[in-house]
């Protein structure tokens, strides 16, 4: 069985807590759940804005981790605002992703998010069949 | 007594006043501010939030239901049913109206008691008293209720920015502000800070030509005051002119100005309402306006503009506290003024002639009120909407050395002007004349030579 592998990437979302940005076991990869912050650190106005920069935020940790084009297999969703945010949050999340391709998905209400954000989004991604076989060398090496 | 300045370290002799003044604030029933708004229509719901089951809202201090009954028509009710005070927000609706979940009482859209099921037959109880009930207006995708006097109603006002030009689309929205109505409107009427707030203090919000410091000056006009802002951008000149109209409008041009190109738009980028839900609470409500003379570069965002939400930076608290306290916008200026703002803890400036003039505005239109007069509503014109005067002029004026500052207050002093003086024209012709009229000043000078003369009126003064 292979060593699980942690990454932690340089030029990665603004990492907010002792955390890697995701953890890879064979062919999955369990992204850490992703904040609404811009390059800058700074976190764009609306609900809908900011469930695109998280959503954004996991692909790109997927695409560094060699996962760009894996299947995203789930999702949690969290939101501090459930009430006034989930339609909205919905709006945005459905057009984030193709039709019929949609993660499995839990979303839950919560009393508070690190750094006073109003949402967080986590993935379960699985490298697809014939993609594991081409990387599964360079992971050897590694 | 003469006033002694404090010394340095003297927060223990500087008294702060807790007055939050409920006769200018106040908007409950029987108060001096709730009896005057309550002579005008006011938006209390985006059409897309009402469903079809009844909608709890509270408007001017007042709880009550808002449904739309199974024949399409609007129902504006007291929200405790005249029977026994259970809310009809658990009323069924019906083809004519709603019925109180409880015992069964039914009630029309106009508050006519239709049914009290359980009376005995021949029971005349139902003719004998009226529900609550209040008009309503559907407009632009936005509910509109007057809940006033019912044999005061004003038309419903119409303005020009609202249609014109043809084929302006409006896309409604609806922003929570835990705070009274009357710092949130005041704001409409203090352009200053959009230099500070917006630019200079906090950072660029919206784009850095607002960090230019304005001319101000502030013109009344048949339906309230004209809050202009011009500022100088390169070779040309920019007036920001926002309408503060009675009781509790607001017009404003875009946020996306940069000052390149020139534009004449005697029109808005937004049209909005501010509703007290009761003393502590408002909403900011209204349409923003989509058409390619206001937004010549199509840069407003359709998509981030509804329930909650408005394509300007800074107008809600969505964004984490840590972000706002570094670049705080309109939303968190406002609310941070207490929830009630203590007006006798101010020191009024020389750029506050705008908050000061809706302030006598405003406290005479209650008086008003409370005379047992009809206040001032807008001016109208036969046959056509009701004329405003907001405007987002840039046009090329170059500077010609000092005394630059008197040549930009000319240039805002004479379009206005122009603008308030041609509210008589018809929609359309209107826009085409004063842009021909401000197209002849800028050809002939006449914003130096007005520069020139009022120097020489000063220099003889």
């Amino acid at each position: 069985m292979q060593e699980a592998i942690y990454h932690l990437f340089d030029d990665g979302p603004v990492a907010v807590a002792p955390y890697s940005h995701a953890v890879q076991a064979g062919d999955w990869l369990f992204v850490t759940g992703q904040m609404p912050m811009l390059e800058d650190g700074t976190v764009p106005e609306g609900i809908e804005a900011q469930t695109e920069t998280v959503v954004g935020n996991l692909r790109s940790v997927m695409e560094k981790a060699g996962f760009a084009d894996a299947d995203i297999v789930s999702a949690r969703v969290f939101l501090t605002r459930f009430e006034t945010h989930y339609e909205r949050m919905n709006a945005v999340y459905a057009a984030l992703f193709p039709p019929g391709r949609r993660p499995a998905r839990t979303c839950v209400g919560v009393t508070a998010l690190a750094r006073g954000c109003d949402v967080e989004i986590d993935f379960v991604v699985r490298r697809k069949p014939q993609a594991a076989a081409i990387s599964a060398p360079r992971e050897a090496a590694a | 007594m003469a006033k002694v300045k404090p010394a340095p370290y003297s927060g223990y002799h500087i008294p702060i006043s807790l007055d939050t003044e409920p006769d200018l604030t106040g908007v409950g029933p029987g108060t001096p501010g709730g009896e005057y708004l309550r002579r005008f229509w006011h938006p209390v719901a985006m059409a897309s939030e009402l469903r079809d089951v009844p909608m709890p809202i509270r408007v001017l201090g007042e709880d009550l239901v808002l449904f739309r009954d199974l024949s399409g028509r609007l129902g504006l009710v007291h929200r405790h049913c005249s029977h026994r005070g259970t809310s009809l927000e658990y009323g069924i609706i019906g083809p004519d109206g709603i019925r109180c979940a409880y015992h069964g009482w039914k009630y029309g859209v106009d508050g006519t008691v239709l049914e009290t099921p359980s009376e005995p037959p021949g029971s005349r109880l139902k003719d004998s008293f009226c529900h609550g009930a209040y008009r309503t207006h559907e407009y632009a995708g936005l509910i509109f209720a007057y809940m006033g006097p019912p044999d005061a109603v004003p038309e419903f006002p119409v303005y020009d920015t609202l249609v014109w030009p043809d084929g302006n689309q409006l896309v409604p929205y609806k922003l929570d502000m835990p705070c009274n109505w009357l710092q949130v409107h005041e704001n409409a009427a203090d352009p200053i800070h959009t230099a500070y707030l917006h630019a200079i203090v906090s950072g660029v919000q919206f784009t850095p030509a607002f960090a230019e410091l304005p001319e101000l000056e502030f013109m009344e006009t048949p339906i309230g005051l004209l809050s202009i802002a011009t500022r100088r951008c390169g070779e040309n000149l920019w007036i920001r002119a926002s309408d503060v109209i009675l009781p509790n409008v607001a017009q404003f041009g875009t946020g996306f100005v940069d000052g390149s190109k020139e534009k004449f738009a005697l029109c808005a980028a937004f049209t909005r309402w501010i509703v007290p839900v009761d003393d502590l609470n408002c909403w900011v409500i209204g349409v923003r306006h989509f058409n390619p003379v206001i937004d010549p570069r199509n840069e407003g965002r359709a998509d981030r503009i509804g329930l909650g939400k408005i394509d300007l930076m800074g107008q809600t608290d969505e964004r984490p506290y840590a972000d706002r306290q570094k670049n705080p916008g309109d939303w968190d200026a406002m609310v941070a003024q207490r929830r009630i703002a203590i007006r006798a803890n101010e020191h009024l400036a020389s750029t506050d002639k705008g908050v000061a003039l809706l302030r006598r505005q405003l406290r005479a239109g209650m008086r008003d009120v409370r005379a047992g007069q009809a206040p001032r509503q807008p001016q109208r014109y036969p046959g056509q909407p009701v004329p405003t005067y907001n405007n987002e002029t840039i046009l090329s004026v170059p500077a010609r050395g000092a005394g630059d500052a008197a040549v930009v207050r000319a240039f805002g002093h004479k379009i206005c002007r122009a603008v308030i003086d041609s509210a008589g024209l018809p929609v359309g012709r209107r826009q085409a004349d004063v842009e021909q009229a401000v197209r002849g000043m800028q050809q002939r000078g006449e914003f130096h030579a007005a520069a020139g003369s009022a120097a020489a009126v000063a220099e003889q003064s």
